[in-house]
């Protein structure tokens, strides 16, 4: 349960954050559009694999079977859109989650290439600093003395087979 | 009932290697219980790959102390930031959260501490008795009673679970969609993995759940965040008075009876329990003091009802393979990666584990107990941390993590593309629990179901003959049906409330059921239970809400 710990955690802490605001009809109506387009493009795949039959399920029985439930869902989504008050606006501080994606995919396939120390030390810095506004002379050695850390514990301690470039 | 089997696996437990790694999980749990917003599914999550080059036994003891200990961990952060690690704690925020303003936190967590240890103890001792004789049971069970268990879970998961019901079954379906990816078990076939070889063993486990509940939570805090710390509260006098622990008994009692049989539910046991024990004691309450204002009866009961909750959770994992809840679905996964397949045959065949696993609760919530007063004050300081700080150092270690479970970057970006995903699940109104346990019970379902559709030889009438079977999907039809009902009944008779009995009209008059604790239980708008409430934190609030607004009434 551990969105709805996190919803509660987020809820109670109210006065510590942000109120997110609720995001309207077409927001449910889109998310209901996409759950649906994934239920009939996993059915059309599931077609494809051979049903079988009751008697002889194949490959295809079972994926057709929830894909089928996860197309009614998403049909029924988009028609009681209306009706759900549940779902969140990205607020304008959306951008901070896509810099901090785009950082992540930028580092995990720069780490085969260079070594995971100096993507691992960019990245903490960038996010202390830049997403989360801290000083860099305190994110700098914080970021110098995790990734350090992380080195003696993950590559001289444990042995993980991390690229490394040291 | 021969107890050498249970003897001998406390010979297992306080076996030096065993006993170190059940206090460090149960320390390490509740450190990182501590941080705000990781509860304990995430937590397990994150550290899970801890436990890749660790024997069976000393990983799921570890994992089990990490779980408890985040569980404490929650109630701390609980009842200083009035910030719960978990659905359950939110409760416990309710009243501890006063009692730190007014000076007396310490006296919250250690009741708190003492509460945990008492109903985690009792449901521990029933636990003992009863699962060998539910795991004879479940020998019982051919392919179409789990497959009808394990569709029960599914369904009784997304039913319980957080927001629209009908968000939670599609994230159930793409759950089960998901665990579908791979080389088909019975046919060898390819299915859904678009020529990546990557894909071919099908997508893991670990991945997906650090990427949903540990990245995710950070995704979504991200956004959220505002500068600026909470205000940290004192946490002195740690022991209750002798007053205190009078007062105390009722409803540790209670909350110890309750947690334990709401906990074998699938779906959201411990926070369940947690509400149902607040609202009883609230009910209860004679004393002086007011529910709502630092009431200590109300920290005890949620905090007895959802440790025991949480330990009897551990039943329907280890004796049916079925896991009640998202945390146990990690649980699950962590075992299977042990190569150790839970159900009931585990008694019998790996009864170093099962009971090693099952005593190693007695001795951790003994530690767990011992160290939370003392370590009060280190918590205290953990929080001092700034999220700005930790959030970037946690991504790191799921980052490291992730690419130990194979020495490949493809897990990594498995985990950034799930994040990705729990974010939006979360933005967006939808659970993702029911995903991750949907996936974890994918394959499990899937098997069983094909495997009766092949006995049965496609006639599926012939599961009337099995009777376990046929109350199960009896049950599945129940719980899918109720609500409906329901429903019904309040867009016809709005001054009904869930049972059916008439409640009065008034703009706080919130349909409840009578176990959680209504609307005229939850103090003000401000309060956890309030906000939970209106954020859909249990399904019977949330359908209550989709009633009143059906009725024309104020839609959350």
């Amino acid at each position: 349960m551990t969105s709805a710990t996190e919803n509660a955690g987020a809820a109670v802490a109210e006065d510590d954050q942000d109120e997110a605001p609720r995001a309207g009809r077409l927001t449910n109506l889109v998310c209901g559009a996409v759950v649906t387009a994934l239920g009939a493009g996993a059915l059309y795949v599931a077609l494809d694999l051979d049903l079988g039959s009751l008697s002889r399920p194949r490959a295809g029985t079972w994926p057709a079977i929830v894909s089928t439930v996860l197309l009614v869902c998403g049909a029924l989504i988009m028609v009681r859109s209306a009706h759900f008050a549940d779902a969140e606006r990205i607020t304008r501080n959306g951008y901070r989650v896509v810099a901090a994606v785009i950082g992540l995919v930028a580092v995990a396939q720069l780490i085969p290439l260079v070594g995971f120390e100096i993507p691992s030390f960019v990245l903490l810095v960038a996010w202390m600093s830049l997403m989360e506004r801290e000083r860099l002379r305190l994110s700098v050695p914080v970021a110098l003395v995790t990734v350090a850390t992380f080195y003696l514990v993950f590559i001289q301690a444990l042995a993980v087979p991390l690229p490394r470039l040291f | 009932m021969d107890f050498t089997p249970v003897i001998e696996g406390f010979e297992v437990v306080f076996e030096p290697q065993n006993f170190l790694f059940c206090l460090l999980g149960v320390v390490v749990g509740m450190v990182i219980g501590v941080l705000p917003g990781l509860g304990p599914a995430a937590t397990i999550a994150i550290l899970l790959p801890l436990t890749y080059g660790m024997d069976a036994v000393p990983s799921i003891i570890m994992l089990a102390g990490i779980f408890y200990g985040a569980i404490y961990g929650g109630t701390v952060t609980a009842v200083l930031l009035k910030l719960p690690g978990e659905t359950s704690s939110a409760i416990t925020a309710l009243e501890g959260y006063p009692l730190a303003q007014k000076g007396q936190g310490g006296k919250a967590l250690g009741v708190g501490a003492i509460a945990s240890f008492i109903g985690g103890t009792v449901a521990i001792v029933v636990l003992t008795l009863i699962a060998p004789v539910i795991a004879g049971f479940a020998l019982e069970f051919g392919p179409p009673e789990y497959a009808a268990l394990t569709m029960l879970g599914i369904l009784l998961v997304a039913t319980i679970s957080n927001g629209s019901m009908l968000k939670a079954f599609a994230a159930a379906a793409a759950g089960l969609l998901l665990a579908t990816v791979g080389r088909d078990g019975f046919t060898g076939e390819l299915r859904y993995t678009a020529g990546s070889l990557e894909l071919t063993d099908g997508l893991q486990f670990v991945p997906i759940a650090m990427g949903v509940f540990g990245l995710a939570e950070i995704l979504y805090n991200l956004e959220r965040r505002r500068k600026g710390g909470a205000k940290l509260m004192k946490a002195e006098k740690v022991l209750p008075t002798r007053g205190d622990l009078r007062l105390l008994v009722g409803p540790i009692t209670r909350g110890g009876i309750l947690g334990f049989f709401l906990g074998l539910l699938p779906g959201g046991g411990a926070t369940v329990s947690a509400m149902a024990s607040y609202g009883i004691e609230k009910r209860l309450n004679k004393g002086p003091t007011r529910f709502g204002q630092g009431a200590i009866q109300g920290v005890a009961g949620p905090e007895t009802a959802n440790n025991a909750a949480a330990t009897s959770s551990f039943i329907p994992l280890l004796t049916l393979g079925i896991p009640a809840n998202a945390t146990m679905a990690v649980m699950f996964g962590a075992l299977l990666i042990q190569g150790v397949t839970p159900g009931p045959q585990l008694v019998t065949t790996d009864p170093d584990l099962f009971w090693g696993v099952i005593n190693s609760m007695y001795v951790g919530n003994l530690i767990l107990l011992v160290l939370a007063i003392p370590m009060i004050g280190i918590f205290v300081r953990i929080l001092y941390v700034r999220s700005s700080i930790l959030s970037p150092i946690v991504v790191l270690i799921v980052c490291i993590g992730a690419f130990t479970i194979n020495n490949r970057i493809f897990e990594v970006m498995v985990v950034i593309v799930f994040g990705v995903l729990g974010y939006l699940m979360k933005k967006y109104g939808f659970d993702p629990a029911p995903l991750v346990l949907a996936f974890v019970l994918g394959s499990l379902l899937e098997d069983n179901f094909r495997r009766s559709l092949l006995m049965f030889d496609g006639d599926v009438a012939m599961v009337s003959g099995r009777p376990i079977a046929m109350t199960l999907l009896v049950l599945f039809a129940v719980v899918v049906l109720v609500p409906l009902v329901l429903r019904v009944i309040w867009t016809r008779r709005p001054d009904l409330d869930l049972l059916g009995a008439a409640v009065p009209a008034g703009p706080d008059d919130t349909p409840g059921s009578a176990a959680a604790p209504g609307p005229d239980d939850t103090p003000g708008p401000d309060t956890p239970g309030a906000d939970e409430d209106t954020d859909g934190g249990t399904r019977a609030a949330s359908e209550a809400e989709e009633g009143t607004a059906a009725n024309g009434g104020t839609r959350t």
